[in-house]
């Protein structure tokens, strides 16, 4: 194993280590925020950064080549697709009447 | 000239997928890249294509690692909130109106919201945008037009 190997192999196992944690943190958030609004915000945020930390690192653990290239391609697309999803799925709830969470009015409930 | 760029840009996305150079490979994907070309350029963009000068597709690139970076910071923020055991939001709602005219910068413009920290665009009816923020801190970038303006440079509206 050559110096740049290591490096390149350390690389890798940060980059995939930060994208677990993304994912691990987006689902939590999926199950602690109070509403679906502040839900859609974990989810497009840290999946997108999960699923882009995820594919840089299996493109460093490729090398450079024609499938590596294929990779970025699909973390370009999680770019793009990631929030107009999360938009498109906000707006259905909007559309129909879903009233957003206030933290007063939570509070106004319990007294 | 549309339909050119719009084949030859399909054609080379095809290269990439494919990673093949045989006859075979290289002869349908011109042909399916042709067919797409035709179809993209005369029904999905027929009114406004998301055509950029190329002094636009520079900034657009300088634009997107900015735009990386700004998710990052949004996803390190999500994961405060979230691990915070008293997890401290105060959600709201608030309407801006933006100066956009063509599509392409109004879809830049509400993916770049909810890419960026805290903030969610929830609805789009033509300039008026609908934005769930995570707490009101999130709003200024946008209500101050800071978000806009940079759109606005990028493709040069």
């Amino acid at each position: 194993m050559t110096p740049a190997d290591a490096v390149i192999g350390a690389l890798t196992v940060v980059f995939a280590g930060l994208g677990a944690f993304f994912f691990l943190v987006g689902t939590l958030g999926l199950l602690r925020l109070p509403d679906f609004f502040s839900r859609t915000h974990a989810a497009t945020k840290c999946d997108t950064v999960g699923a882009g930390s995820l594919l840089l690192a299996l493109a460093l653990y490729n090398g450079l080549d024609a499938d590596s290239l294929k990779i970025i391609a699909i973390a370009g697309l999680v770019l793009l697709t990631s929030p107009t999803s999360g938009h498109a799925l906000a707006r259905a709830a909007f559309r129909t009447g879903l009233v957003p969470w206030r933290k007063e009015r939570a509070g106004e409930e319990a007294s | 000239m549309r339909l050119a760029e719009a084949t030859i840009a399909l054609y080379v996305f095809w290269l990439v997928l494919t990673g093949s150079f045989a006859p075979i490979d290289l002869l349908v994907g011109l042909l399916l890249s042709a067919a797409l070309g035709v179809w993209a350029t005369r029904t999905l963009w027929a009114e406004d294509a998301p055509t950029l000068s190329l002094r636009q597709a520079g900034r657009l690139f300088v634009y997107v690692l900015w735009l990386i970076k700004e998710i990052v910071v949004a996803a390190v923020y999500v994961a405060e909130k979230v691990l915070d055991p008293r997890m401290p939001i105060e959600p709201l709602v608030l309407s801006h109106r933006c100066s956009f005219t063509r599509d392409v910068s109004r879809v830049a413009f509400a993916n770049s919201i909810t890419l960026t920290p805290g903030t969610l665009t929830v609805d789009v009816a033509d300039d008026v945008f609908t934005i769930h923020c995570l707490a009101e801190t999130f709003a200024d970038s946008i209500a101050s037009g800071a978000l806009e303006r940079r759109i606005a440079a990028v493709f040069e509206e």
